[in-house]
């Protein structure tokens, strides 16, 4: 065959999977032939060098030719030895047997009777055969039919379940997603053991094939809500989907606001704290992050912990993180307007020490502020990429070193080393990464508005902050529910963490049809607890 | 094309308020003054000023740099940490343009706590200098006035040992007074209400120095604006204990077996009612007092628990303390002519309508009545029995 | 995507677009009548009647409470139509529309007086240099911003606000207590006979308004009948937030002395000292909640005004006013030239106001009960 043909075929098979699940393909069959087949194979995904092409034959004496086709690096090689070949070859096939039956049965006889194989499908399109491969499985064709085998022989190298970078807690458990797809669906498996529990498949990106599952509990969760994520996930038209960050943003609302409107976490358990609420997960393969929709801003804040500690002690943790979150966004502003426009508001004594503090310094207050932010920045982004073994030391010291000198050489004043520390100790303590983001970056047009307009400035931005934020919609669900609109329901888990015995009520805003989280015994001041 | 119209709008408004932050004025720019000194000055002869005195006004500034957290600097205390500034001018906002003409930074009076003005200024009157005070926006409401008995910059240039920053000394000096309740709480805008109001006037605390010390020397009396005279220490009680419900700390008592030994007792509490009646064509004011106090120590050492004695003692104080606060009251109403006390707060507060027909009041106040019933308890007798 | 989005959130059960939830209403109720009026009233409420000025308080408030439970009867009538709808229905096209037009025009031109009022406050307080046009315009951009919205944002705004605009008032009345001289604030009828304080109680009733903007908002409120509950829970927080701190600013200063202050609730604010905390004077602090009130103030006030004009010129989408609209209100609040004009047209303007409302509320109760006989008579 010339090579402009192979191209062409191959272009015209690949043009024909499409990554959109509902459109009709355009089937090509299998032939009778195993030469043909092979043939076929070959030219789709035969040129690289890590497919393998096993022709053996079926049963000691039969002499039906058969072949398996793998690619190494996908594939168990024990499954493929034990479970596949070694029936298939040791098998007795004897010839009377054999004979006797029909044309049809031989495939039936081969997948009832002879392989210890744990997933087995019969297909006839090449789509399959071509996709089976690819993700790992083994395709055995028999020379005279024209249906093929695809087995799950899926094995690699794949990294084992630890405990999250991201999100760390002191109370819960430590186990993390993976990339591993299988894996994935299995640690949300493990915690909801509901048949009610659905997992949906969706595959994405016309190169990549990614497998999407849409997870979320039958009974549970509004049933529009659900149709609508499916509808937005299947819109999506891409080259490739490498990470859930791009599922991310290819169906959030406002692609414009630094906030994010879809929660992404590692960790089984939030995802599936929120799957009971009545949201809905989507896991993609190749990301350790599964996303959660629809969400309110209130989640971005939470973190397992305070589920799993005692209500006041997590009531306790959430209001100070609360604190820090406000710090981390307003304190440099602050900062700023009090020393440059309002010092009357220091104590006298503190507002000595500030001048002269500030007296060796040939910067204004708002440049030394900027000039520490950025660097603050800087340091932070750099110590992200260090290689781990002097990553922390060089940030600790970076900082140590950075700050002192400074100060001495009478770049900043030395409070604004510690203004700057503060800032970036609270901006830690935010549990979810987007959202810490996002505050770090709104902080320096706050910075700007208070150097213009000192605490009236301040003001004003966080007003626009605060009507950007009311008019967000996650799938439909205003950003800030529920604070504003404010249900009085809700606000049992927003700042403080009510006892689990007085949350009764899944959250409004996400229309369950299914309103109570659990009938307990007692009355509802909590007499009676539940299991 | 209509949003990217309003879009550019926007763009172009922008610049409009990025142009300047007028009003950014970092800390170390502005000069800090932590009290105030207003006196009067005389005029060189012969110089062309129609005015035959000036106004001088002197500044305590706070040094930054010497008091600023250094690593391992001990701070600056006492003359080290400010600088005396003064400046002349035809009225303050006059002399106060003239002290910035002398400074680096510009005056930042946000942080200043005491207001010290001579007596002689104090004479002329001293609400065109506190108006200019509280007409600025800056300026502590809460800030105390005092009074001085000679030039308000000798206060200023007084500097006790333990001083770190003589404003926020003499602050504190004041306020620990006002809590043990032997000096009145007079701030800046309780004088300058009383100044106005008509049926009270205000008082202030009148210091002087001594070498390195600041002592008090009594209380200025006012007459709307004016000084008019003063109290001494001893006065202050009775007047304190009559005006402003402070129980007036320590009173000394003679003995009752002896003339020698004295008694000192410690007032804790004090609950007085005024009120106003009308009598013929004056009026007369009913005084309730009942103090409370504890015994702190004796000299002879009396035995108390006779009931009878102990009954004496407390009739004994309560005689004394009448008849100083009688003393008192008719020095004020004779003597100086100022209500003090709050008399006519008082007849407006209860007998509005007689207020309303009240033309001037100062003229009632001399004709005005007092009667006093007060009891004396004894809470406390200390260690000894 | 928009249009399917939104069916599908109906489908979803989400609410419809456009709608008010009750607390929001009364949210907004008291948010617009919290604003300037906060800074000058106790000098203003108390010029007549002194010490005796809280009865007048009082009872100016009940009136006006009244005359707001009188306008949501009237607007739930009409419970889908606002007055600039109802209003050329029950009259006709050109005595409804020239009324529309007062109350759209008064809204505006209060929008830009309140701006410019506490614009002046900031300029004689803390911005001292800062020129008062960028005061001005710096407050209009984040209105502008904010009146973009549909109802819901305005109402959910409003909801999360109010508790940092009752926040300072509250905070300066708890304060303010221990500072109180119970001499000052007698004689407790203020002594001068009872022709005062009539005075006063119709001077207060003109300063107490903001709730009209009732008239726009029953349409939107999704349970119509709650209205009448949280219209009185509206309209009661501001009021006793304007007695007790009139009440406490006598208290403190003396009826003499508070005519004198150009900004008494600032200087009582000023005269309370917080101690042990670690900031001290704290009226820059409270100077930020009240850019919160006034915000919310003019905001609502500049939100009716353009949606009054929408729906009386019968434009489609209301944010096609906005830009027309701003150099109007930037204008108007130029316009004067110091603040005694300002306080001047301020007075006669809720002057003006407060008459025209409670004319045209009771005029179009009457006439619509009138309709509502003839149609008996007519079926």
């Amino acid at each position: 065959m010339s090579k402009s043909t192979i191209k062409e075929r191959v272009d015209e098979i690949i043009s024909n999977q499409t990554d959109n699940p509902g459109k009709k393909v355009l089937n090509k069959s299998l032939s009778k032939k195993l030469q043909e087949n092979l043939k076929l194979m070959e030219d789709i995904i035969g040129f690289s060098d890590d497919v393998v092409i096993r022709k053996f034959q079926l049963g000691d004496k039969l002499g039906i030719k058969a072949a398996l086709i793998f690619i190494d690096g996908l594939i168990d090689k024990q499954v493929i030895n034990e479970s596949i070949l070694k029936p298939l070859l040791i098998e007795e096939f004897s010839a009377d047997e054999i004979r006797e039956l029909a044309v049809s049965d031989i495939i039936k006889f081969i997948e009832n009777n002879t392989m210890t194989i744990n997933e087995l499908k019969v297909v006839d399109k090449l789509e399959e055969v071509i996709n089976g491969p690819l993700n790992g499985d083994t395709v055995l064709l028999i020379d005279g039919y024209e249906e093929a085998f695809v087995l799950n022989s899926k094995g690699w190298e794949m990294r084992s379940i630890s405990e999250p970078q991201s999100e760390t807690v002191i109370r819960g458990s430590r186990d993390g997603f993976t990339e591993t797809f299988r894996v994935n669906t299995g640690l949300v498996r493990r915690k909801v053991k509901h048949p009610a529990l659905r997992i949906k498949n969706i595959n994405l990106g016309k190169y990549t094939q990614t497998n999407i599952a849409i997870c979320y509990i039958e009974g549970l969760t509004n049933k529009y809500l659900v149709e609508e994520v499916k509808e937005r996930i299947a819109n999506i038209e891409i080259d490739g989907i490498l990470d859930s960050g791009y599922i991310e943003q290819l169906i959030e609302d406002d692609h414009i606001s630094p906030f994010p409107q879809v929660f992404s976490t590692e960790r089984p358990d939030r995802v599936v704290a929120n799957l009971l609420e009545g949201r809905i997960a989507i896991i993609v393969d190749g990301s350790p992050f599964a996303l959660v929709v629809p969400v309110v801003f209130s989640i971005f804040i939470q973190s397992s912990e305070d589920y799993n500690d005692r209500f006041i002690i997590g009531s306790l943790l959430r209001v100070l993180r609360y604190f820090a979150m406000f710090i981390s966004l307003t304190l440099p502003a602050f900062y700023i307007a009090v020393i440059a426009f309002h010092p009357e508001m220091i104590p006298t004594r503190l507002a000595l020490a500030f001048a002269g503090g500030r007296s060796q310094v040939p910067f204004p207050s708002y440049t030394e502020a900027f000039i520490m932010e950025l660097l603050m920045e800087l340091l932070r982004e750099a110590s992200v990429r260090l290689p781990r073994s002097i990553g922390s030391t060089i940030g600790i010291v970076g900082a140590l070193i950075v700050g002192e000198a400074a100060v001495s050489a009478s770049l900043v004043s030395p409070f604004m080393v510690v203004i700057v520390a503060i800032t970036t100790i609270a901006s830690f303590a935010i549990p979810n990464y987007s959202t810490a983001i996002a505050f770090r970056l709104i902080k320096f047009p706050l910075m700007i508005l208070a150097t213009m307009f000192g605490l009236y400035g301040l003001v004003l931005g966080l007003i626009i902050l605060s009507i950007h934020l009311v008019g967000l919609k996650s799938f439909g669900v205003p950003y800030l529910t529920p604070i504003a609109p404010s249900r009085l329901s809700e606000l049992k888990d927003v700042v403080i963490r009510f006892p689990f015995w007085s949350m009764k009520k899944r959250p409004q805003h996400l229309r369950t049809k299914n309103e109570q989280r659990f009938s307990s015994k007692g009355d509802d001041d909590g007499n009676e607890r539940t299991r | 094309m209509k949003r990217r119209f309003s879009f550019l709008l926007i763009i172009f408004l922008l610049p409009l308020i990025l142009t300047g932050c007028w009003d950014l004025r970092d800390i170390d720019q502005r000069a800090i003054i932590i009290a105030i000194g207003i006196d009067f000055e005389k005029t060189t002869p012969g110089s062309n000023f129609s005015y035959d005195q000036l106004v001088k006004l002197t500044a305590q500034l706070a040094i930054p740099q010497k008091l600023g957290a250094g690593a391992g600097q001990t701070p600056a205390m006492g003359e080290e940490s400010v600088w005396n500034v003064s400046a002349v001018g035809r009225n303050l906002s006059m002399a106060i343009v003239n002290l910035q003409q002398r400074l680096q930074n510009e005056f930042f009076l946000a942080h200043a706590r005491v207001v010290v003005i001579s007596e002689e200024v104090a004479r002329e009157g001293v609400s065109r200098y506190i108006n200019f005070l509280t007409n600025n926006t800056e300026f502590r409401r809460l800030s105390h006035i005092v009074i001085s008995e000679g030039r308000a910059e000798d206060i200023l240039n007084t500097f006790p040992k333990t001083a770190t920053i003589q404003g926020m000394f003499l602050n504190q000096l004041i306020e620990n007074e006002v809590m043990r309740e032997t000096m009145p709480d007079m701030r800046l805008i309780e004088f300058t209400i009383r100044s106005i109001d008509k049926g009270i006037d205000p008082v202030a605390i009148m210091v002087n120095s001594f070498g390195d010390v600041v002592k008090y020397s009594g209380i200025a009396v006012f007459r709307g604006d004016r000084l008019v005279g003063r109290m001494n220490k001893e006065e202050i009680w009775s007047f304190i204990q009559l005006a402003g419900n402070y129980s007036g700390g320590i009173e000394v008592v003679r003995d009752i077996k002896s003339n020698i030994g004295r008694i000192t007792i410690k007032y804790t509490n004090i609950d007085s009612h005024i009120k106003p009646m009308r009598k013929d064509e004056t009026f007369l004011f009913k005084v309730d007092i009942l103090l409370e106090g504890i015994l702190l120590a004796q000299e002879i050492d009396t035995d108390y628990t006779d009931e009878a004695l102990f009954d004496n003692l407390e009739k004994r104080v309560r005689n004394e303390a009448k008849k100083e606060m009688e003393a008192v009251y008719y020095k004020i109403q004779q003597q100086y002519d100022a209500d003090i006390i709050g008399f006519g707060e008082r007849v407006r507060a209860y007998l509005p309508a007689e207020w309303n027909k009240i033309e001037n009041w100062r003229e009632e106040f001399k004709k005005v009545e007092i009667e006093i019933e007060m009891e004396v308890k004894i809470k406390q007798i200390g260690m000894y029995i | 995507m928009n249009s399917v989005s939104v069916v599908k959130e109906m489908m979803m059960g989400m609410k419809e677009h456009g709608k008010l939830t009750e607390r929001q209403f009364a949210g907004i109720i008291a948010n617009t009548m919290l604003g300037a009026g906060t800074l000058v009233m106790p000098r203003t409420l108390t010029s007549s009647a002194g010490t005796g000025s809280w009865i007048a308080i009082l009872i100016g408030g009940g009136l006006s409470l009244f005359v707001l439970m009188i306008i949501i009867k009237l607007g739930l009538r009409f419970p889908e139509e606002t007055i600039i709808e109802y209003g050329v229905r029950l009259t006709n096209k050109w005595i409804g529309g020239i009324i529309s037009f007062l109350l759209c025009t008064y809204w505006l031109m209060i929008s830009a007086l309140v701006i410019r009022i506490f614009a002046s406050m900031l300029n004689s307080t803390i911005l001292l240099n800062t020129p008062i046009e960028v005061i001005i315009i710096a407050m209009l951009l984040t209105i502008t911003y904010f009146v973009r919205g549909d109802v819901e944002i305005i109402g959910r705004i409003n909801e999360l606000y109010f508790i940092f605009v009752i926040f300072p008032i509250i905070y300066a009345i708890f304060l303010g207590v221990k500072e109180i001289h119970p001499i000052r604030l007698l004689p407790v009828t203020g002594g001068q006979g009872i022709t005062p304080i009539l005075f006063a109680t119709i001077s207060s009733f003109f300063s107490f308004l903001g709730y009209e903007i009732v008239f726009l908002l029953i349409p939107s409120i999704t349970t119509k009948k709650l209205a009448y509950n949280y219209g009185i829970k509206g309209i009661t927080s501001p009021l006793f937030a304007y007695i007790c701190l009139t009440f406490i600013s006598v208290g403190i200063f003396g009826i003499e002395e508070l005519q004198t202050l150009t900004w008494p609730t600032l200087e009582l604010v000023k005269v309370t000292p917080f101690p042990g905390l670690l900031f001290e004077r704290l009226e820059s602090f409270f100077i930020s909640f009240w850019v919160i009130a006034i915000f919310t103030t003019s905001g609502n006030l500049y939100y009716s005004s353009i949606l009054g004009f929408t729906q009386l010129f019968k434009i489609k989408e209301h944010k096609t006013l906005i830009f027309p609209l701003l150099p109007v209100i930037y204008l108007l609040a130029v316009y004067p030239e110091n603040i005694y004009k300002v306080f001047k047209y301020m007075n006669l303007l809720s002057i003006f106001a407060a008459i025209l409302i409670v004319t045209v509320t009771f005029f179009y109760y009457i006439i619509a009960i009138i309709r509502e006989k003839k149609g008996d008579e007519d079926s």
